[in-house]
């Protein structure tokens, strides 16, 4: 016993390094999965209280520049409005309403890092569920990951495990899109068959297949492609039309018919 | 505990703050991404007990972990370099230049002993923290690039900080 103590005192260093390195990459390998981040989650609740005081200082610093995307966005609305008025007298136009919006403000974001999450100021009290898209004008963001009372965390687009359906916006192939990391103004789309008629400057939007971004969403433009020998689908980098570093006011996209939809494949895939 | 380590809780706060609030928002390129919030754990004296300086590390790395919505990253990273520095210390600084009790400053230090002991341990933790965040997805000549672009501009902030704002022994 005394030597086990003496042994103990002498290595304490090496023996406490290796407790805490261990310990740190249990953390490591067993919280960074995509789902089930849990502590992320819990963090998430009390810095987020924090993030939200600071944002509000910065926000004074951007009024101009929101002031200016609120015009612009009055403006489109009131277009909208006005179309609205001469249709709604048709009977034969019946759009129904596949999605509810509602604006959130960003109070963290990062784009640095090689998975990438940003904070809302909107939780389960305003609704909020997990799983719901989240867009701006110009391009898709993220999906909701994790929500508390007044927060919300999405994972951006910006992240290794983020996979969204796109398309073309002049055919209708599909593809992915991935990040590759780095760069944030880039991305890169796979699963693009190598037959369709492909131009550098091309618009990408969202595809809406997977109900959880509205059909037709713009994401980027198309900067550079390569076929490659024995593959049958391009290689694509694109780049976004939203700069990601600066956004500040989003819109949360609710589905009205996801559950509709995933029942009905769901019933599919039994049989 | 000694008295020369007091600091070191308040400056904790400060370091962490300009970390995730400035020095996160602020990019330069993808390639670039200074961490000089390592300079704490650089900077402690040689007299600093061994377990006063692996939990430092490891609670710095885990407040910079929560605040950045990762888990694991920089502790780990953090704490090796806490492991790694008694033995440069050794190494780099020979005997009698300095007290045991004063920090590793760089006007007590000197330029060229500082540069070395620095950017040694910079590099390591630049090493590991961007090995493991980029490990799946990226090629290994940009986690290069990334890991050799950010040390060095996290040694410039560090030496720029010394200079301006840690030499009041000198003005005396």
């Amino acid at each position: 016993m005394y030597n086990l103590i003496r042994f103990v005192k002498k290595y304490h260093f090496i023996l406490l390094f290796l407790l805490i390195e261990g310990f740190s990459v249990f953390l490591l390998a067993t919280n960074n999965h995509y789902q089930g981040n849990k502590i992320n989650a819990f963090s998430q609740k009390y810095v987020g209280s924090l993030h939200a005081g600071l944002s509000n200082i910065s926000d004074f610093f951007k009024l101009k520049q929101t002031n200016k995307f609120l015009a612009d966005e009055n403006a489109k609305l009131h277009s909208l409005l006005e179309k609205q008025s001469i249709l709604s007298n048709d009977s034969l136009i019946f759009e129904a309403t596949l999605f509810k919006y509602q604006s959130a403000r960003v109070i963290n974001n990062s784009v640095h890092k090689s998975n990438n999450y940003l904070t809302l100021n909107k939780g389960t009290r305003h609704g909020i569920k997990e799983g719901m898209g989240v867009i701006t004008e110009n391009g898709v963001i993220g999906i909701i990951h994790s929500v508390s009372d007044r927060f919300s965390l999405v994972i951006s687009v910006l992240h290794q495990k983020s996979s969204i359906s796109v398309r073309l916006k002049n055919e209708m192939f599909l593809g992915r899109m991935l990040w590759s990391g780095f760069d944030y103004r880039k991305t890169t789309i796979d699963d693009i068959p190598n037959h369709a008629n492909l131009n550098i400057g091309d618009t990408i939007i969202s595809s809406g297949n997977s109900a959880i971004f509205p059909d037709g969403i713009i994401i980027g433009k198309v900067i550079s492609f390569q076929k490659i020998p024995g593959d049958n689908f391009y290689k694509i980098q694109i780049q976004f039309f939203e700069d990601l570093n600066r956004i500040h006011y989003v819109y949360v996209a609710e589905s009205l018919i996801k559950d509709e939809k995933e029942l009905l494949e769901l019933n599919a895939k039994d049989d | 505990m000694i008295k020369q380590l007091y600091k070191y809780f308040w400056l904790t706060p400060i370091f962490i703050f300009i970390q995730v609030y400035i020095l996160n928002q602020v990019l330069f390129n993808g390639y670039i991404n200074p961490y000089f919030y390592i300079m704490l754990i650089i900077c402690l004296p040689q007299i600093t007990p061994r377990w006063f300086l692996l939990t430092f590390a490891f609670l710095l790395g885990v407040f910079l972990d929560v605040f950045e919505g990762s888990i694991g990253f920089h502790s780990t990273a953090c704490v090796m370099i806490a492991f790694l520095k008694p033995a440069f210390e050794r190494i780099i600084i020979p005997k009698n230049t300095i007290s045991a009790e004063q920090d590793l400053f760089l006007q007590k230090l000197g330029f060229k002993m500082f540069s070395v002991f620095a950017f040694m341990l910079i590099f390591i933790h630049h090493t590991i923290l961007f090995l493991l965040a980029h490990f799946k997805l990226a090629t290994f000549i940009d986690i290069i690039g990334k890991i050799a672009l950010s040390s060095f501009i996290t040694f410039v902030i560090i030496l720029v900080c010394q200079f301006f704002f840690f030499n009041s022994d000198r003005r005396k």
